[in-house]
């Protein structure tokens, strides 16, 4: 019952996808969730790594501590390792899935960190790079997981991050957000409810939408921290005159969203399902 | 001492032993607001609500309350007070009358939950409040008396108000209540113990997985509020604690009591969490511990010889 309920609450590895790490062992366990999806779908993993990194950090280490074939992978061309400078082509990413599709593939992902891409990347370069890698992800059988460490990244590569990837993933919470609409699926608390906030004013910075509307369905718990996220998060979109729509919470949530008020506020209504 | 009436929120306690001690006390005092324009709200027992309303003539400005339903839990029964105090407010009555039957069963935990309701009163309204708390002398026990007679500034008796000479600062009320007697539950070996915490998400894992051991039965409205307030607990000592914090459960099929400590001096505030707060203060830290106060059946919080210590419990229905 456990397993059936996790993964109907899990919103999936697909897409352009945002991850951000606290930790080295939070980067490592997604990666590695990342890149057996691939596996598993026969698709080709393309990864690139910094040549200075310790050997223990490196994906086939990762892979292999969890028990993969990772030679027999490589081998295969289904794992992929390829230096910085060739994981951004000149020609742009899409040639990384072209050169698959010419040895069999029909569908690749690719993945690596921001402190790599930034070594051969300018941070104009990369913010680029993202903007078409949002693209390529939304209409080729291509997607993404990009790396990011919160602490360590410059304030607006990471902001730039939220606005580019219409999926995030921290180590408690996913979002995935499509037209007027933000699904959210975890938990949020005070160790991670500055992810909900930064994903609430990307979905509602540059939108033509006048509603937003939250999916709560698949979100476990959440508290103040969380509730003033959701409140600040979407100050600007409201004050715009933008309305937001939190709907189907389950009994906790609900509860808590109730007794601090969020529904009081201008412009938030709180509704027990999606009409 | 004789006093006159004030325009500001008054809190006064009446003692009586028999009907008429009660109709003495409360029915002028219930009487001379009606004259001054005043609505008047009985939360007594049926015969107590009854013989006042008699009194009164059944005058038409009188509200009764279910008393069950406004005395459980010492920050709603203060939000019902202030919530009825707004609504006739826009109704355009300037004042209200209340009289209030206290009913509590006496056990510790009620105890200092009713002190706490008693000293939140003196200081969580405008001036538009005159209260009478009424005390059956045969029916409650001699601590919920003597809370009583130091948490209120007046005692009325036959129409007279008289200045109470044990009446104690509620802050001091409150802090003196803040050191606990052991838990019953407490005394054995807890459930869970974190010495060092770290994620909050893995301490919301453990509680959630042992009430669903320890409790099979507790229905998933009280395991959300305990998670939630564990939570609040504990990232409040994260956030604002010294040294590392620990955290003790104990559970029960009945009951769940769980203490958060560290290094710290804590909160000084009494008041933290007791009196409501207006929804768009999202900001303030008091919001966090006024949510464990909603959703718990007991809050305390009191110093140790090695720091701070917060204790909670829900009930299992």
């Amino acid at each position: 019952v456990t397993s059936i309920r996790e993964e109907s609450l899990d919103l999936g590895w697909d897409g352009h996808l945002l991850l951000l790490h606290r930790s080295e062992d939070e980067r490592r366990d997604a990666l590695a969730a990342w890149v057996l999806r691939g596996l598993d779908l026969g698709e080709r993993v393309v990864f690139a790594e910094r040549d200075d990194d310790p050997p223990d950090r490196s994906l086939p280490n990762v892979l292999r501590q969890r028990g993969v074939d990772v030679a027999t992978a490589s081998e295969q061309g289904r794992l992929h390792a390829l230096p910085a400078r060739e994981y951004y082509p000149e020609g742009g990413q899409i040639e990384l899935l072209h050169q698959a599709r010419e040895e069999g593939f029909s569908a690749i992902r690719i993945t690596t960190e921001t402190r790599t891409a930034l070594t051969v990347l300018s941070v104009r370069a990369y913010a680029e790079a993202e903007s078409t890698l949002e693209f390529l992800c939304s209409t080729q059988p291509m997607s993404a997981l990009c790396q990011y460490a919160p602490g360590e990244t410059p304030g607006g590569v990471v902001q730039n991050g939220y606005e580019r990837h219409p999926a995030v993933r921290d180590a408690q919470l996913q979002s995935r957000r499509e037209d007027g609409t933000l699904l959210l699926a975890g938990e949020i608390d005070q160790q991670n409810s500055d992810v909900l906030e930064a994903t609430l004013r990307a979905a509602t910075a540059n939108t033509a939408e006048d509603m937003l509307w939250i999916d709560l369905s698949r979100v476990v718990f959440l508290e103040v921290h969380a509730c003033r996220a959701l409140v600040m998060g979407t100050q600007h979109f409201r004050d715009d005159g933008g309305d937001v729509v939190l709907h189907s919470p389950t009994g906790g949530v609900r509860r808590a969203l109730r007794l601090l008020g969020v529904h009081l506020q201008p412009r938030i209504t709180l509704v027990r399902e999606r009409p | 001492v004789t006093t006159t009436e004030t325009p500001e929120t008054t809190h006064d306690a009446l003692f009586f032993a028999s009907h008429d001690e009660m109709l003495g006390g409360a029915a002028p005092f219930l009487r001379d607001g009606l004259e001054a324009g005043e609505h008047v709200v009985l939360i007594c027992d049926d015969d107590t609500g009854a013989a006042l309303a008699g009194a009164l003539d059944h005058d038409q400005r009188i509200t009764v309350l279910p008393r069950e339903q406004v005395y459980q839990r010492a920050p709603e029964a203060i939000a019902t007070y202030r919530e009825f105090v707004a609504e006739q407010k826009d109704n355009g009555v300037r004042r209200v009358r209340v009289a209030g039957e206290i009913g509590f069963t006496g056990q510790e935990a009620d105890w200092t939950e009713f002190v706490r309701f008693e000293a939140g009163l003196n200081d969580g309204f405008e001036a538009s409040l005159s209260n009478l708390c009424m005390y059956d002398r045969r029916a409650l026990d001699r601590d919920t008396l003597v809370a009583a007679a130091v948490t209120h500034r007046y005692l009325r008796t036959n129409g007279e108000r008289i200045e109470n000479s044990r009446y104690v600062d509620p802050a001091d009320v409150l802090r003196r209540v803040s050191a606990p007697a052991p838990d019953p539950v407490g005394a054995g070996g807890a459930t869970l113990v974190v010495d060092a915490l770290d994620r909050l998400s893995e301490l919301r894992r453990l509680v959630r997985e042992i009430v669903g051991h320890a409790a099979p039965e507790a229905s998933p409205d009280d395991v959300d509020n305990l998670v939630i307030a564990v939570n609040e607990v504990a990232g409040n000592a994260l956030q604002h604690g010294t040294g590392n914090v620990r955290v003790r459960l104990w559970v029960t099929r009945e009951r769940a009591v769980c203490t958060v400590s560290d290094a710290g001096d804590g909160f000084l505030d009494p008041f933290v969490g007791i009196l409501p707060e207006p929804p768009d203060n999202l900001s303030d830290d008091g919001m966090g511990l006024w949510l464990v106060r909603q959703l718990c059946d007991e809050f305390t919080a009191y110093r140790t010889r090695d720091g701070f210590t917060v204790r909670l419990a829900i009930r299992f229905h």
